[in-house]
C-alpha cells in the first residue's frame, strides 16, 4: 500500500514551512529488480499494463485518503469506497478476436451489451453498482458518426478519440459528466451535462447543458450514465446512453483510464533576494476549520487532490537579482525575460506547464503580493510571480497566536492564488466580468484560492477560519471540465485565438491581408456601423499575380467572433460572379476592398455592446494570407433614443440600405433612417443615415415597377436636390468626420456619385466644391496619393 | 496632512479617467483598462488635509460620475470599480493587489 504521503510528512515533525515531498509507493513501484531477464514482449506488455494500473491504484487511493473513515480503514486496512471519478476513454474498435460490430443506435432505450451480476464495490456506498462483462459490441465504434468508417485499430486511432469525463464521486464532486470528441475529420466538440443519481434507473442522468464546437456530433440532448466494474473485478467502464433531441438512442460504452482531470507540470524558480514557500502546515495556525487534516500541503498537493494532477518538474534555479535591473524590483517584462531564459519548459505555444517565480518586490511596491503577469503575446498564462517582500510577508496583527504560520498561509495562499489565474480562473468577486465561459454570478464570499482572504465578511480571520485550501465549485467546473482551450496555458481564451494567430505568424506566403478601420480608436457608438477596410499587399521583392477580384470573390472568409456569444462568419449581402482577371501586384503594391461588417445576409453581426474580435483570411494561388485580428468595441446605449431605435435599425432592411449605400424602394427602411437623423442628429448612424438617404436623393436611377402583372418595367428616378440639400450637408458637412465612419472608400465612392449627380442637376459649383473637400480631407488622412489625385482629377472634370 | 489612494479596479476598458480630490486634478487619463488578474487599472496617491476630502471619479466618454467625502485617517484608500454602468466608490484601510 501507498505510504500516506500527508500522514508521514506530519509524523515526521515538518515544520511549517518545509517544502517536504515524501516520494511515493507509486514511483518505488517502477524500479527495476536486479538480476530481472528481459522479458518478452507480450509479457513486457503485461508487466507495463500491470504496472500502470497498480500505479493508478495507489494515485487514486492516495487521492482520497482525507476523506477516509480511519477507523474502518484501520480496521480493514483497505478503502472504504471506490472512487469512480475520472477519465474514460474510447479509441475505437477492439479486435478480439472477430469482426468490429458498429455500435447501432438503440431502439426505445434498451441496451445491446450484456451485463452479469458482479460483486457490488462496497456495501452501503449508496449508489449500486455492478460489474459488467465486456463484450466488443460495446467496445467503441464510429460507424454512428458518418463518414468515420474505422476498419482498424491504428486508423481508429488517428481518427478518433473520445474522453468522457465523470465527476461524481471523490473530493468535491461536482455532479457533471462531460465528453470532448476529437476527431481528425469532421470537427470536436466539448459538451457538458449536470447529473444526479436515479435511483430506478441504477445510472446518473441530465441534460447536456453545454456545447462547444460540432453539436452535430453529439446531437442529442440527455445522458444516462451507468459505471460498472471495480478495481477488484478489473477494468471499470462507463456505459453512456444518449438520449433526445428527436434522435435514436445511442449508446457508447468508454474504458477508465485514469484518476484526474488534467496533468499539467510546474517549476518553481527563485530570485536570490526571495524565499520559496510551496507548502504549508494545514495544522499549524489554530485558526482554521475544527476538522481540517493536520497534514502538510504542497502547491501541487492542492491540485492533484481536486483532480489536476499537478507535479513538480524539477529544475530550479536561483535567478540573481541584478536581472531585475538595479532597482531590484521586478517589472513585468523583466519577469517574462526571466521566464524565457530560466524555464526549462518554455515555449511560446499552449501546453500544459506553468512557471512560478518567486521573487522579492515588484516595482508596482508593496501593496502587490503576487501576479499572473504573462498577458501579452500570443501564448499567455503561462506564468506568475509571488513577492516575499510585500503584504503577504507582514506580520499579522497583534494577538494572532502564530504570526510565523499565519505567515506561511499567507504566502502559500498566494501562490497557489497566482497559480490559479495561469488557469485562467478570475476572482471570486468578478466572475460576471470578463469574458465568463458560461454565465457565472460573483462569489465575494467564497472560500477559494481566488477570493482575496480580507476581503470577506469578518476579514482574514473569518476567511481562514472556513477555508478549506480548496477551489470553488464553478471553479472547479470549469478546471476539470471546460473546454480545453480555456483552461491550458498558453492557450486562448475563445475562438482557437491562438491557433489562428499561431498560423498567421507561420505563414511565409508574399502576401500580406490587413483588416482595419480608417480611424484611430476602434471603439464605436451605439448604433454606429462598421466599415472596414481590407488591404492585400506583396510583401515580397517579386511581383504576384493574383485576381483583381479577390478581395470580392468566395476565396475571402471573415469570422466575427464577440467575446460573449458563439463566432460567425460574416456574410455579406451580395455575391459578386467575376471572371478572374489576372493582375500584377508589384513589390509593396495593394489591393483595397470595404466592407461593411455590421451585418449581412443571415443578420447583423454586431449589435450588442461589448469586444469583437474579427479576422479575415484569403486563399489565393500564391498561398493563403490571414489577418491580425481587429479587436472592436462596440458602446453600450447611450439614451433611451438608442434603445428605442435599436430594433427598427437592426432589421434586414436597414441592414441592406447601409450596406448598399442607398435604396429607392426600402421605403420602411428609409423611414427609420430619417428618424434616426431627426432624433440622434449628432450621432454616427446619422451620417451614415444621412448619406444612403442623400445618395438617393442626389442621383438618377431606375426602379423596377409592376404596373400589371404582365407589365414591369424600369422606371427612370429623377434626383430631389432639396431633400439632397440638406442630406448631403448632414453627411458630407464635415468630411472628416465622414471619413471616420464611413472609411476612406466608401466616402471616396459616395460622394463622387452625389458629386456627379449634383453635376448632371447643373449644380457644378457644388459638384466640385464637394470633391474639392474630399481630396483635401483624404490628403490630410495620409490616403494614397494616387487616390486624391484621382478625386482632384474628377472635380476638375465636374467644371468643365 | 495624511496620505489617501484612489484605486482604480474592476471594470475600466480603455476609458478616459478623471480623479478630482477636494476639487484639485489628482489623475486624467486616458486608455485605462483593468488588469484583471490583479483587480487593478491604476493607483494614484495624494496628500489630504486632515478631516475629510471630497473624492470624485468621473468617466466623460462614458457619462459616469460619482464622489464621496473620505477620512483618509481612517480609511486610507478609496477602491473604485466600475460595474453595470456605475462608478462604485468603497473606503478602505486595505490597499492590496495579489
Amino acid at each position: 500500500m501507498a505510504d500516506r504521503r500527508p500522514e508521514v510528512a506530519a509524523n515526521q515533525g515538518a515544520g511549517a514551512g518545509d517544502a517536504t515531498r515524501i516520494e511515493g509507493a507509486a514511483e518505488s513501484g517502477r524500479a527495476d529488480m536486479p538480476g530481472r531477464a528481459q522479458p518478452g514482449r507480450a509479457q513486457a506488455t503485461e508487466r507495463k499494463e500491470f504496472d500502470r494500473t497498480f500505479e493508478e491504484l495507489v494515485q487514486h487511493v492516495a487521492a482520497e485518503l482525507p476523506h477516509f473513515d480511519r477507523e474502518f480503514e484501520a480496521r480493514l486496512g483497505i478503502p472504504q469506497r471506490v472512487r469512480r471519478s475520472g477519465v474514460y476513454v474510447r479509441r475505437g474498435i477492439q479486435f478480439p478476436s472477430g469482426p468490429a460490430f458498429p455500435a447501432t443506435p438503440l431502439p426505445g432505450g434498451t441496451a445491446t451489451g450484456q451485463e452479469s451480476a458482479a460483486a457490488r464495490a462496497v456495501e452501503g456506498t449508496g449508489p449500486e453498482v455492478t460489474g459488467g462483462a465486456e463484450t466488443a459490441v460495446v467496445s467503441g465504434a464510429v460507424a454512428e458518426a458518418p463518414h468515420a468508417a474505422v476498419v482498424s485499430e491504428e486508423s481508429a486511432l488517428s481518427l478518433l478519440r473520445e474522453e468522457l469525463r465523470v465527476d461524481v464521486d471523490g473530493l468535491y464532486p461536482t455532479m457533471t459528466v462531460s465528453g470532448a470528441i476529437l476527431r481528425l475529420f469532421g470537427g470536436n466538440l466539448t459538451w457538458i451535462a449536470r447529473v444526479a443519481w436515479d435511483q430506478a434507473a441504477g445510472a446518473y442522468v441530465g441534460p447536456i447543458s453545454y456545447r462547444d464546437g460540432v453539436s452535430a456530433l453529439v446531437p442529442h440532448t440527455d445522458i444516462r450514465v451507468k459505471l460498472t466494474g471495480s478495481w477488484l473485478t478489473g477494468g471499470m467502464k462507463a456505459h453512456v446512453t444518449y438520449t433526445g433531441g428527436g434522435q435514436p438512442d445511442l449508446h457508447r460504452t468508454y474504458a477508465y483510464d485514469r484518476g484526474h482531470f488534467r496533468e499539467v507540470g510546474i517549476e518553481y524558480d527563485c530570485a536570490s533576494d526571495a524565499t520559496a514557500v510551496t507548502s504549508y502546515n494545514l495544522g499549524a495556525h489554530p485558526n482554521r476549520p475544527a476538522d481540517l487534516p493536520d497534514a502538510t500541503l504542497t502547491i501541487e498537493d492542492t491540485f492533484s487532490r481536486q483532480g489536476i494532477r499537478m507535479s513538480n518538474i524539477g529544475s530550479s534555479d536561483i535567478i540573481p537579482i541584478s536581472e531585475a535591473d538595479t532597482d531590484q524590483k521586478w517589472s513585468d517584462i523583466e519577469m517574462h525575460d526571466a521566464m524565457q531564459v530560466h524555464w526549462s519548459r518554455f515555449k511560446d505555444q499552449a501546453q500544459w506547464q506553468v512557471w512560478t517565480l518567486f521573487a522579492g518586490e515588484h516595482e508596482f511596491g508593496h501593496g502587490l503580493g503576487g501576479i499572473m503577469f504573462d498577458d501579452i503575446g500570443t501564448a499567455q498564462r503561462q506564468g506568475c510571480a509571488v513577492f516575499s517582500k510585500s503584504f503577504i510577508s507582514d506580520p499579522p496583527p497583534a494577538g494572532d497566536p502564530n504570526p510565523a504560520a499565519s505567515v506561511q498561509r499567507m504566502r502559500f495562499w498566494t501562490a497557489v492564488h497566482e497559480i490559479g489565474h495561469t488557469f485562467n480562473l478570475a476572482h471570486a468577486w468578478q466572475k460576471s466580468l470578463g469574458t465568463p465561459w458560461i454565465p457565472l454570478a460573483d462569489e465575494p464570499e467564497a472560500r477559494s484560492f481566488m477570493n482575496y482572504p480580507y476581503f470577506v465578511s469578518g476579514g482574514t480571520n473569518a476567511f481562514f477560519a472556513n477555508f478549506y485550501y480548496r477551489f470553488s465549485d464553478d471553479e472547479l467546473l470549469f478546471l476539470r471540465h471546460a473546454p480545453t482551450r480555456f483552461v491550458r496555458q498558453g492557450d486562448a481564451a475563445w475562438f482557437d485565438h491562438h491557433g489562428f494567430e499561431e498560423a498567421r505568424r507561420a505563414s511565409t506566403g508574399a502576401l500580406q491581408l490587413t483588416l482595419r478601420v480608417n480611424r484611430t480608436t476602434t471603439r464605436y457608438a451605439s448604433l454606429e456601423p462598421v466599415i472596414a477596410e481590407l488591404k492585400l499587399k506583396n510583401t515580397s521583392t517579386v511581383a504576384v499575380v493574383v485576381d483583381r477580384y479577390c478581395l470580392h470573390s468566395d476565396d475571402l472568409a471573415i469570422i466575427i467572433n464577440p467575446e460573449r456569444a458563439p463566432a460567425r462568419q460574416w456574410l455579406p449581402y451580395a455575391r459578386y460572379c467575376y471572371r478572374a482577371e489576372p493582375h500584377i501586384l508589384q513589390p509593396g503594391q495593394s489591393l483595397y476592398a470595404q466592407c461593411f461588417l455590421s451585418a449581412g445576409r443571415d443578420g447583423w453581426y454586431l449589435t450588442e455592446p461589448g469586444r469583437y474580435h474579427v479576422y479575415a483570411a484569403l486563399r489565393t494561388p500564391a498561398g493563403h494570407a490571414l489577418s491580425a485580428p481587429l479587436n472592436l468595441q462596440i458602446d453600450p446605449p447611450a439614451s433611451r433614443e438608442d434603445e428605442r431605435l435599436a430594433p427598427d435599425v437592426f432589421t434586414d432592411e436597414v441592414g441592406r440600405v447601409l450596406a448598399f449605400g442607398g435604396s429607392r424602394v426600402l421605403n420602411e427602411a428609409n423611414n427609420t433612417l430619417k428618424e434616426a437623423m431627426e432624433r440622434l442628429s449628432q450621432r454616427p448612424i446619422a451620417t451614415h443615415a444621412a448619406a444612403a438617404l442623400g445618395n438617393i436623393a442626389a442621383t438618377p436611377g431606375r426602379v423596377l415597377v409592376d404596373r400589371t402583372d404582365a407589365d414591369r418595367r424600369f422606371e427612370l428616378a429623377q434626383p430631389a436636390p432639396k431633400d439632397a440639400e440638406t442630406m448631403i450637408e448632414r453627411a458630407y458637412g464635415d468630411l472628416n468626420a465622414a471619413a471616420d465612419t464611413l472609411g476612406h472608400i466608401r466616402l471616396t465612392e459616395q460622394v463622387e456619385r452625389v458629386a456627379t449627380g449634383l453635376a448632371e442637376a447643373g449644380q457644378r459649383r457644388e459638384a466640385a466644391g464637394l470633391t474639392d473637400r474630399l481630396a483635401a480631407t483624404l490628403a490630410d488622412r495620409a490616403v494614397l496619393p494616387s487616390v486624391v489625385q484621382r478625386v482632384r482629377e474628377h472635380s476638375e472634370k465636374l467644371t468643365r | 496632512m495624511s496620505s489617501l489612494t484612489v484605486s482604480l479596479e474592476d471594470g475600466f476598458d480603455q476609458d478616459h479617467v478623471v480623479v478630482v480630490v477636494d476639487g484639485v486634478v489628482v489623475l486624467d487619463e486616458r486608455q485605462v483598462s483593468t488588469r484583471y488578474q490583479i483587480s487593478l487599472a491604476r493607483e494614484v496617491t495624494t496628500e489630504v488635509p486632515a478631516g475629510v476630502a471630497r473624492v470624485g471619479v468621473a468617466l466623460p466618454e462614458r457619462g459616469l460620475e460619482s464622489a464621496l467625502d473620505i477620512d483618509a485617517a481612517r480609511t486610507p484608500t478609496v477602491r473604485v470599480s466600475v460595474r453595470d454602468e456605475r462608478i462604485q466608490l468603497q473606503p478602505t484601510d486595505i490597499p492590496r493587489h495579489a
